[in-house]
């Protein structure tokens, strides 16, 4: 489990701290969402995940070794991969599968263990028999892709994304949607930072921030029943959820969950 | 005076055999005072149309005339201005209001830093809080509305804009689509883009290119009649729409389909009470 | 629009010599510079010239490619040719006259000699870079540096340095390309005025791209830094270069026999 506890960051000369208080936890196969506008604190809470960056005050645990000690240091990066908002500057290699490589050759993998999880990886984002593929080649929704493979061939428990669909179009951000559900589902615990509350629609937990401070935690559903709240954090609901809200509030009975036009209308003509 | 393209067409690696087909046939009106949103997903063509409309490439199939004459990047500038993906990047002044002046100072025409101060008002950033920072000190929708006052300041009757949300977060977005829209009052606008809801419910006329050929063109009203159509094209209009559309082909009654979601929602219950 | 970006000069195409081993080509290149400096008369230069024929036909390189570099090097052979054989007013029999300068027969013999000398070097030389990936070449370095690590030189830090610089050549072309385009339409000229005014003309296009290229390495180092990237030590590598049987073989033959050529011819 990831164990934030009580955490505070201040960056130095800074008004008032990155994060005031914040704890988060996140287990193996859980999927939890983080929302807020820019300058909330997330790339910061994201940061202290796999020891970018040490708290000022409070802990940040990775299955129990503290992100503090240096000892410990490989072993929690190695566990908590991490993923950047521009996939183009996350590419280390000249080609897909030597890119993928880059974490496990860190960690001394030897050869024929290494070949098995740089293709598994590579099949597990959807980009098998790309191996030889130049990064510059790719689109960037199969950069983003190839970007989490690198992440996953150092078999982490915990993968934690920093806004990475923001760079995206349609296409490219239901591809990682796609990839990430299919983790979630085989075990691994993520942690998605977006600006897009639709995006986060299907995970276990959300949590938004807002001035270094969370101030909403619990179901997606439960904010999306929400709209004035939402908008307070800075956090745009998806339009069919006001709609539906628009429903409810008139006493009539639509799902929160539903955001796709066929259902609403099935729901209101049925 | 409008900017019109006819059957515009364009090859990248023309000649060696490996062309890439990016562009074809495609049409395209925009007068003063005109929003076109040109709708399309990444590698439509879309980025390539703005290119060829400003005068940065030249067609190899049809034309591009701007109030009468074809655009070159010479005789273009002045007429057409382009804001390009995430071009914040591109900043290189000391100071905001430099960065501004740079377009006005390449033309010569005017006080630079008047015409800048101007084009920051423009964007809702107040010149005399801004002007002096160093543009890599603004936040991200800061320095995207900076970035288009630097388009604005070239003062052109024609402005294009290539995904110019991208990447912001929702109060960045409110803050470029506002000016984007003001901008109506003063030139016609094209706004390319891959998330094309944000921007229908200002647009006069839509375009919407797959593989580089148009799919759809025409009116806002047009498009709803032809939504099936244009989203069998792999696009799809926002759910708040479509909710309204898919009521109407049952039968219901909705005069005027709203993009703004509680409108839709007193739409769809007015329809229903018909119903009943 | 992504248009596939050649850099370096390798040539793509599948033969012996693109298969062998970075190391065992960078071994052959010494053996054939030494070789060719080691021949001293014109039957020997003809062995190497036949060596260096062989190996563009393995190595399917286009003639035209693997040629291209003496092209760029004519000013310089045209020169090693004047220099040996002009003759300013000599007293011996020359060639040709013509006024006091004069066309000397024995120059111009030595004059050939190394011309065609550096024609094979050259050539020969050019075909490690024509038949091998940069990113081979900077593994191959890494394994035939890696003795000197002994005396503390980062051998593994400077290969990831290389790698990296190959790896956003592509991107900080394209990077430059767009922001030259975008300045051009704010009106930017970079073709006016003298030379200064001109270099003058690029600062907003390098200033940003710098700006940017510091972004980049920001994010490239945290991407490292969270892949567990902490020097070369205890590295292992996907694509370790190998030497086989088949190079250690092609390796010992052909230095013996260049050396051989050089010492007896």
């Amino acid at each position: 489990m990831i164990d934030a506890r009580d955490v505070m960051v201040v960056y130095p000369g800074a008004e008032r701290p990155a994060l005031d208080g914040v704890s988060l936890t996140l287990s193996p196969g859980e999927s939890v969402a983080l929302l807020g506008a820019n300058g909330s604190g997330k790339s910061t809470l994201a940061r202290l995940c796999n020891a970018l960056l040490l708290p000022s005050a409070g802990t940040v645990s990775v299955d129990g070794m503290d992100t503090r000690d240096t000892e410990a240091l490989w072993d929690v990066r190695s566990r908590v991969g991490f993923v950047q908002q521009n996939p183009e500057n996350q590419i280390v290699g000249t080609v897909a599968e030597e890119d993928v490589a880059f974490g496990p050759e860190n960690l001394g993998v030897p050869a024929g263990e290494l070949r098995r999880r740089v293709d598994d990886a590579l099949e597990a984002v959807g980009l098998a028999g790309m191996q030889r593929r130049e990064p510059h080649l790719l689109s960037d929704g199969q950069k983003q892709r190839l970007a989490i493979a690198g992440a996953l061939a150092m078999r982490p428990a915990y993968l934690v994304l920093d806004e990475p669909t923001a760079m995206l179009d349609g296409t490219g951000r239901a591809e990682v949607a796609a990839v990430l559900k299919t983790l979630r589902d085989e075990g691994v615990g993520i942690l998605h930072i977006t600006h897009h509350l639709a995006e986060a629609a299907n995970a276990d937990r959300l949590l938004v921030l807002s001035e270094g401070r969370i101030v909403y935690e619990g179901s997606p559903l439960g904010l999306m029943g929400e709209p004035e709240r939402a908008a307070r954090y800075g956090v745009d609901l998806p339009h069919m959820a006001v709609l539906t809200a628009e429903f409810r509030a008139r006493g009539i009975d639509v799902p929160a969950r539903i955001l796709d036009a066929e259902s609403v209308v099935e729901a209101l003509w049925r | 005076m409008a900017l019109i393209a006819r059957g515009l067409g364009y090859i990248y690696g023309q000649g060696t055999g490996f062309g890439i087909d990016a562009l074809r046939g495609v049409d395209v009106d925009l007068s003063p005072g005109e929003l076109l949103v040109i709708a399309g997903a990444t590698g439509s063509g879309k980025s390539t149309l703005l290119r060829l409309l400003a005068g940065l490439l030249r067609p190899l199939a049809g034309s591009v005339t701007v109030d009468g004459a074809a655009p070159d990047a010479r005789s273009a500038r002045g007429r057409v201005a382009i804001v390009f993906q995430n071009p914040e990047s591109q900043f290189f002044a000391e100071t905001v209001l430099a960065d501004v002046a740079f377009g006005p100072r390449n033309l010569g025409a005017g006080d630079p830093d008047v015409v800048a101060a101007g084009a920051l008002a423009a964007v809702g950033l107040d010149p005399d809080t801004f002007g002096g920072r160093s543009p890599l000190t603004l936040s991200g929708g800061e320095a995207r509305r900076a970035a288009i006052a630097g388009a604005l300041a070239m003062r052109a009757p024609y402005l294009l804009l290539d995904e110019p949300t991208a990447g912001l977060d929702s109060r960045g977005r409110r803050d470029v689509i506002a000016a984007i829209t003001a901008e109506r009052a003063r030139a016609g606008v094209a706004v390319v883009t891959h998330d094309p809801d944000e921007f229908l419910g200002h647009a006069d006329h839509v375009l919407a290119l797959r593989e580089g050929a148009p799919v759809f063109g025409g009116s806002v009203a047009a498009l709803f009649d032809a939504f099936r159509e244009y989203e069998s094209s792999g696009l799809r209009l926002p759910e708040v729409v479509r909710a309204q559309l898919l009521a109407r082909e049952r039968g219901a009654r909705i005069p005027a389909i709203g993009f703004e979601p509680r409108e839709a929602a007193r739409a769809l219950m007015a329809a229903r009470g018909d119903r009943r | 629009m992504r248009v596939p970006v050649a850099f370096g000069q390798y040539v793509p195409v599948e033969s012996p010599i693109h298969a062998l081993d970075a190391k065992t080509k960078m071994g052959l290149v010494a053996a054939f510079t030494a070789g060719v400096f080691m021949v001293d008369g014109f039957t020997g230069l003809a062995v190497m010239a036949l060596v260096v024929v062989a190996a563009v036909v393995v190595s399917r390189v286009p003639w035209r490619i693997a040629v291209r570099g003496v092209r760029a090097l004519s000013f310089i052979l045209a020169f090693t040719l004047l220099a040996h054989g002009l003759r300013w007013n000599p007293a011996t029999v020359t060639l040709v006259r013509l006024g006091p300068l004069a066309v000397d027969g024995p120059g111009l013999v030595t004059g050939v000699f190394f011309a065609a000398r550096i024609m094979l070097l050259v050539v020969g030389t050019s075909l490690l870079t024509l038949t091998t990936t940069p990113v081979q070449l900077t593994d191959g370095l890494e394994r035939v540096m890696r003795p000197l690590e002994v005396v503390r030189f980062p051998a593994g830090e400077v290969a990831m340095m290389l790698t990296i610089a190959l790896r956003f050549i592509p991107t900080t072309a394209a990077e430059a390309e767009k922001i030259v385009i975008a300045q051009t339409a704010r009106g930017a000229r970079f073709d006016e005025g003298g030379p200064i005014r001109r270099a003058r003309a690029f600062v907003p296009v390098l200033v940003p791209l710098f700006i940017n290229l510091f972004r980049r390495a920001e994010d490239l180092a945290l991407a490292m830094e969270s892949r567990c990237y902490r020097g070369g030590r205890g590295r292992t590598r996907l694509n370790a270069s190998v030497m086989r049987p088949a190079d250690w073989m092609t390796l010992t033959l052909a230095t013996a026999f260049m050396i051989a050529v050089g010492v007896a011819l």
